[in-house]
């Protein structure tokens, strides 16, 4: 399956990456865990759009109220992926699968006398999880999500409806190194 | 593309099966999770029936304990408004210290007129001191 995703950042390490290819980044409060994360077309006709409102949304750093760079980059890559081992979840059959694992964490807890306290369960907690448990292990996992881009953040604006189509690729082989290239670049106002 | 086939699910719920839940639960702790004891809720929820037994009984002496026996009797309300057991078990009546408790118990029950509860006679039965001391 072919996928053309886009990956917004600074235009510094836009270059870089289309230079040296991507590293997958870890961490569990992550979308849909780890992973080098890409908008792809799904609900949304313009993921590069939004990959760029991200690459700009995400230079702000709100603990010393500037921004961590002054230009942004977006990069298209072309990307192939294994279906066997690819979790959609945007599917009922991928949704099914997860929340089967969500409500076995869950039940897991219950029966250990215990509930969560003043924190919300993360989708790429049960997501990473998953896979460190090793009850399979995605080459991609693609979703539909709600992301706070600079006006949402802004305005603190909480939906549940989805704004993009995200995919995260756990393995970096599905991209094709030599075609990535530099879609879009500017200047952050 | 990843399904909940017979093979994966079989998978999953083996693991579940054989790990601790204590252990699922310091995995999420490692996480930067933090958890709260919840031992009372359950188990009342885990008496399908509302069989008050050993367990619960000893749930109610925790909340009793610590002054929040409202706490328990407002959980075993939720649980017959979420749930509407019809069925329920005196099987609990047997523990020969509970007489305080299944008046306590048989007080919220009576409060909901659409369950039926079987009748029983403690008329015999000395109202048993409730040891709370442990």
């Amino acid at each position: 399956m072919q996928i053309t995703g886009y990956h917004g950042t600074s235009v510094d390490n836009a270059n870089n990456i289309v230079s040296n290819g991507f590293t997958i980044s870890a961490g569990d409060e992550h979308w849909i865990g780890d992973g080098i994360y890409f908008f792809i077309k799904g609900l949304f006709k313009n993921p590069d759009e939004s990959a760029k409102k991200w690459a700009i949304a995400n230079s702000w750093d709100n603990d010393s109220k500037k921004h961590k760079y002054s230009n942004y980059g977006t990069i298209e890559a072309n990307i192939s992926i294994d279906e066997d081992t690819f979790w959609d979840l945007t599917s009922s059959d991928g949704i099914e699968t997860f929340n089967y694992l969500r409500d076995k964490y869950v039940e897991a807890i219950s029966k250990a006398g215990k509930r969560l306290k003043d924190k919300d369960f993360k989708d790429g907690h049960i997501i990473n999880k998953a896979v460190n448990d090793g009850f399979f292990s995605p080459s991609a996992i693609k979703a539909d999500f709600y992301i706070k881009f600079t006006t949402e953040r802004i305005f603190t604006i909480n939906f549940r409806i989805p704004n993009c189509t995200i995919l995260a690729l756990r393995n970096n082989n599905c991209i094709e190194k030599e075609r990535l290239k530099i879609k879009d670049k500017g200047q952050i106002q | 593309m990843i399904k909940l086939d017979n093979i994966l699910k079989e998978k999953i719920d083996s693991f579940f099966h054989n790990t601790d839940p204590i252990m699922i639960v310091k995995s999420f702790e490692k996480m930067g999770y933090e958890f709260e004891d919840d031992s009372y809720r359950i188990s009342i929820i885990n008496c399908s029936s509302v069989d008050l037994n050993e367990q619960s009984l000893n749930s109610f002496e925790y909340f009793y304990s610590k002054g929040l026996e409202n706490q328990f009797y407002t959980g075993i309300e939720s649980t017959f408004f979420d749930d509407m057991h019809s069925n329920i078990k005196y099987s609990w009546h047997e523990h020969n210290n509970c007489y305080t408790y299944y008046n306590h118990v048989a007080e919220v029950l009576n409060q909901f007129s659409d369950i039926e509860t079987e009748s029983e006679d403690f008329s015999d039965n000395e109202p048993a001191q409730y040891n709370l001391a442990a």
